[in-house]
């Protein structure tokens, strides 16, 4: 989670029912889309979900190359401006759930996810509640829940000291994999065949046009869950390679990105409290790695002694304690008791 | 007269803006998230937001949260306050977030008819973008035309990139647009075509049905 001055330019509720067979519809009325070519263009279907979801007609062809009959595309109007050749790039790099990277990070532990906010949430999730969606354009993939899986517990420490943890329910998400370097061309390639393209590379508006580039490109391909490398790092605790991070997406009925309360990650609660500190910013920069504030130093006193808040509070040599452990270079690490 | 939104404002800032940072951006969308949750904050918030009128209330960085919000909650904001913020904005990707908010929920015919155009175009809030920024100018003035030509392009790009059917419509309407500028939009237009593969050429030709290079016929 980067801000755009460092880096590089950025649910469906469930899966949604598959119709079996295409209606008898003209797909001008409902797309307004009217090929003057034989193209493999979608004929959409008019279903309950308003004709976003359709199939190709041709077979099992898809710009020429090969797709499963079983694979489901979204539909949406926007993608009758983009090419096959692009349009199918990013295809490719959706799968389901099932068949995902994100399957196989969460078959150890479970469908749970991780997020650190700052201490004082630690009372608003005392008991379980919904994470805010992030809507903030310094923000890699656009207006999303981030989230990070719970077989990287600790890596996403940077963003606070309290780790909220939510289970939630993958089943049938549309997962495109930006760990992928196909993939994150996939997407590049799209951006480059937006119409807008020249202004996000010509004018001052490049943050913010990235954010929105990234929701709609999240929102054309029905596009619930984002995987991404993290691209700050939390010193030790991130492994900028090995861990993967999550952009999920709440839908709101009409089908356009939720930017309330989240629903899929609606049982969080307070679960991780951390004794370590991290800068998000460098001199007004977002920081790419960030050293740990305390524990650095720590690991170089010897002389150290814990002592629980509560005892400490009634301990009545507290004063001559720490008097002792400044005399003698040490520290007294005070803690709260679980 | 707005209360609540002026005083809203400075939070809507500080998780709108990036200029504070990830962290402050998130501390304060949290904040306001659970102010949201209180059902009589929200329920006045949508009022006045219903009556806003004045596009200065807040920042850009605020009304680009303000449009994300609209969409998420259903609130429909003033067609003449969109108008407005429309023209005020230069960023064409916040121009096409403009043109998706104005017209989500148009329930017209859409698809590429030849017989439409910018007047009895079936989207009003389309149709007067078109005629404003396709009206005659008074006089002979080089400049006031070339900054026609400009408007014009940045319109149809907006348009373009909101990508929605009656969007698309209106590019395809305001390409076949008879008027001063229409040379200089089709020159841009197919200088635009000409940059993408040549797969999304076929696509941008198929939905746009646009006239030829410079003769300004179909």
């Amino acid at each position: 989670m980067v801000r755009e001055s460092l880096k590089s330019p950025e649910a469906f509720p469930g899966r949604l029912p598959f119709p079996e067979k295409p209606p008898a519809i003209a797909p001008r009325s409902l797309t307004g889309y009217t090929s003057h070519h034989e193209q493999p263009h979608a004929v959409p279907y008019e279903t309950a979900e308003q004709g976003l979801y359709g199939v190709w007609p041709y077979g099992n062809k898809l710009g020429g190359i090969e797709v499963a009959r079983s694979q489901r595309f979204a539909y949406s109007p926007s993608k009758v401006m983009i090419g096959h050749g692009i349009h199918t790039a990013v295809e490719q790099s959706i799968n389901l759930y099932e068949d995902s990277r994100l399957a196989i990070l969460l078959d150890n532990v479970g469908p749970y996810a991780i997020k650190f906010v700052r201490s004082r949430w630690a009372a608003s999730y005392l008991k379980p509640a919904r994470l805010k969606i992030s809507q903030t354009p310094a923000l890699t993939w656009g207006t999303a829940t981030y989230v990070t899986p719970l077989a990287f517990p600790l890596s996403s420490a940077l963003y606070g000291r309290i780790g909220l943890v939510s289970d939630f329910d993958p089943s049938g998400w549309r997962v495109f994999d930006a760990t992928d370097p196909a993939a994150r061309m996939a997407y590049v390639n799209w951006v480059r065949a937006q119409p807008a393209f020249s202004d996000l590379v010509l004018t001052v508006h490049s943050t913010h046009a990235n954010h929105l580039l990234r929701n709609k490109f999240r929102h054309d391909f029905r596009i619930d869950c984002v995987l991404f490398h993290p691209d700050q790092e939390a010193e030790i605790h991130t492994d900028l390679g090995q861990h993967v991070w999550m952009a999920v997406t709440d839908w709101n009925p009409d089908r356009s990105i939720d930017s309330t309360m989240s629903t899929r990650f609606g049982r969080a609660r307070f679960t991780v409290l951390i004794d370590e500190e991290f800068e998000l910013e460098d001199n007004g920069l977002p920081i790419q790695r960030a050293a740990r504030q305390i524990e650095r130093i720590t690991e170089r006193i010897l002389n150290h002694h814990c002592l629980e808040v509560g005892q400490a509070r009634m301990d009545p040599n507290l004063p001559a304690t720490v008097v002792n452990f400044y005399k003698n270079n040490g520290y007294l690490h005070v803690y709260i008791k679980p | 007269m707005s209360t609540l939104l002026p005083l809203a404002a400075d939070y809507i800032e500080r998780m709108a803006n990036p200029v504070f940072g990830i962290a402050t951006n998130e501390d304060y969308a949290i904040k306001f998230g659970k102010l949201l949750e209180s059902e009589d904050f929200e329920a006045r918030l949508r009022e006045e937001i219903e009556t806003l009128r004045d596009t200065d209330v807040l920042s850009s960085h605020g009304w680009l949260w303000l449009f994300d919000w609209a969409k998420s909650t259903s609130v429909d904001l003033d067609q003449e306050l969109l108008l407005r913020l429309f023209h005020e904005w230069a960023s064409p990707f916040v121009r096409a977030e403009i043109v998706q908010l104005a017209t989500r929920g148009f329930q017209g015919e859409t698809g590429v008819n030849d017989r439409t155009n910018v007047f009895d175009f079936p989207n009003g809030f389309l149709a007067r973008i078109m005629i404003d920024v396709t009206r005659p100018g008074e006089g002979n003035n080089l400049e006031r035309e070339r900054s026609w030509g400009t408007r014009a392009q940045s319109v149809l790009v907006a348009f373009l990139q909101a990508g929605s059917p009656i969007a698309l419509d209106a590019a395809s309407a305001l390409l076949r647009h008879r008027w001063e500028g229409q040379r200089e939009l089709l020159d841009f237009f197919w200088v635009l075509h000409d940059s993408l593969d040549p797969e999304t050429q076929g696509a941008w030709f198929d939905r746009l049905n646009p006239p030829r290079r410079f003769d300004g016929e179909s």
